[in-house]
């Protein structure tokens, strides 16, 4: 019983050091940016905006199917147990609750994780392994401000756009769905999505997204840097980057869900 | 930029994987010459270079330079300093999403230290001594590493510092590279402000041309030697 409870104890005390240390990469990459830096904002332009187009653009496609996928799927469920109960009128509501909250922030950090923070954890595992960060390092260059900031700065922008983008193809899916299976005049189906949609939700998934992003970069950052001499750990830290930020989102995730909804869950008399 | 004048270890320690380099070691390195660092084990000197260049922390002591311990400096108040210092690595070290041209600009674009209509007559004086101009605007890995060290070395030049290491600059580079090498010591010594040169080298006869003094590395302590220089490499 004691082991156990000595194991559970170890688990906790090494994520609250791991969790310490991503807080002091996140803030040590800006405070060298904002502080202490030299290269001027033209530099850093350019590695950001290379961080945008890999994890924001070319992600795209792959968003936008699975939006209109799981908002096509959301509303035709929705739409299905809606009919017997009468409530037709809730599909927006539903589609606010599902998508806008949860499934939109969640997929997309996922599709970030699996698409561009193996990317990133794997990039600096390599830098690591050819001496690149030294070399920077050896010229003056601190990789704080011109490796980690940027994959931070870029990721936190890609998944905020890539995040909006879902949740409005899956909107449309969703209308289009409930057009062709319901014959739900669009405006119908608008009009719905905007009473449920309050000024709150905008905040929170701003928030979602943004702290998802930053979870996402800062771990995966974190991970690659991790790699010390050999090539063969970069796979391995590559899957712990996944792991790591895929826990953290969720639970991120997960509780400000609670801390945002939990009057309205409880109303339901859930809690 | 801060002038380098004097560069000195007092009671320094430096060691990698429990084994120690340097115990306790003090020792004033010699300025305004080429010193060659004289390591029997290629990780030793690996650790050494790193260590001098503040890549790497010292276990302990200090590491003085202009009386000022650089070792307790974090990285921007090292700046002053270290923009006045080029490393040319053994191996490795080249960003390899970039191009070598861009490897060759980063230092000088980061720390805006030349102007834009500067840069290509400057680049072009400085790989004409490697014939690197085919490969310039080639990634690190479409290069032979032959360039790939080329690009090392001249990324130390660049930013004209007072104070350069180069680590094993001999690797990969044919007798007529070699003697192009000696001579871009030489223009910078004559011409950019170059005063301090330290360097690793298994190529005898490369390092009996540039060396002034050896720094022999014997019971985890320094010793420097003085040599007799030769004219010129044999090609």
């Amino acid at each position: 019983m004691i082991a156990v409870v000595d194991r559970i104890g170890q688990q906790i005390s090494q994520n609250i050091s791991y969790t310490y240390q991503l807080f002091l990469l996140t803030y040590l990459s800006f405070r060298s940016t904002l502080v202490g830096q030299t290269q001027g904002w033209r530099t850093l332009y350019g590695v950001v905006s290379a961080q945008i187009y890999f994890t924001g653009w070319q992600a795209m496609p792959l968003i936008v199917f699975l939006a209109i996928g799981s908002g096509a799927l959301v509303a035709l469920q929705s739409i299905m147990q809606m009919t017997f109960l009468g409530g037709v009128d809730y599909v927006g509501k539903f589609m606010v609750m599902i998508v806008v909250r949860e499934l939109g922030p969640l997929l997309t950090a996922l599709i970030v994780i699996a698409r561009s923070g193996t990317a990133v954890a794997s990039e600096l595992g390599s830098m690591q392994v050819n001496k690149e960060v030294d070399a920077l390092r050896s010229m003056g260059i601190n990789p704080l401000s011109f490796v980690i900031f940027p994959r931070l700065l870029g990721g936190i922008i890609s998944v905020i756009c890539l995040a909006f983008y879902f949740v409005v193809f899956a909107t449309l899916a969703g209308a289009s769905v409930c057009r062709l299976v319901k014959g739900m005049p669009f405006d119908v189906f608008f009009t719905s999505l905007s009473q449920a949609a309050g000024l709150s939700d905008v905040f929170v998934f701003i928030i979602k997204n943004f702290f998802s992003g930053l979870i996402i970069f800062a771990v995966c950052c974190y991970q690659g840097l991790q790699v010390e001499r050999s090539p063969h750990e970069i796979p391995q830290v590559t899957t712990k980057a996944v792991v790591k930020s895929t826990v953290y989102v969720l639970v991120f995730n997960m509780v400000l869900t609670l801390y945002f909804y939990m009057d309205y869950i409880m109303s339901f008399g859930i809690l | 930029m801060t002038i380098i004048n004097t560069m000195k270890f007092e009671n320094v320690s430096l060691g990698f994987d429990g084994t120690n380099v340097l115990r306790n070691c003090d020792f004033e390195f010699p300025m305004d010459q080429n010193a060659r660092i004289v390591f029997s084990n290629d990780r030793e000197k690996y650790f050494f270079f790193h260590g001098i260049s503040q890549v790497q922390g010292f276990q302990s002591g200090r590491f003085l330079i202009n009386d000022d311990d650089v070792s307790q400096m974090c990285f921007e108040e090292f700046m002053k300093y270290r923009i006045n210092i080029g490393f040319g690595f053994s191996t490795r070290g080249l960003i390899h999403n970039r191009t070598l041209r861009q490897n060759l600009e980063l230092p000088l674009r980061f720390h805006n230290m030349m102007q834009g209509d500067k840069f290509d007559p400057w680049m072009r004086r400085c790989t004409d001594y490697f014939e690197l101009d085919k490969d310039l605007d080639k990634r690190p890995s479409d290069v032979s590493p032959s360039s790939q060290k080329a690009t090392l070395i001249l990324r130390a030049f660049i930013h004209k510092p007072e104070m350069i290491f180069l680590d094993t600059p001999d690797l990969m580079l044919s007798k007529k590279l070699q003697a192009n090498l000696l001579q871009l010591i030489d223009d910078h010594r004559k011409n950019h402000g170059l005063r301090h040169l330290l360097f690793a080298s298994y190529d005898e006869e490369l390092a009996d041309c540039l060396a002034d003094q050896n720094i022999i590395l014997t019971k985890k302590q320094l010793h420097s030697v003085e040599v007799n220089k030769i004219k010129g490499i044999a090609l």
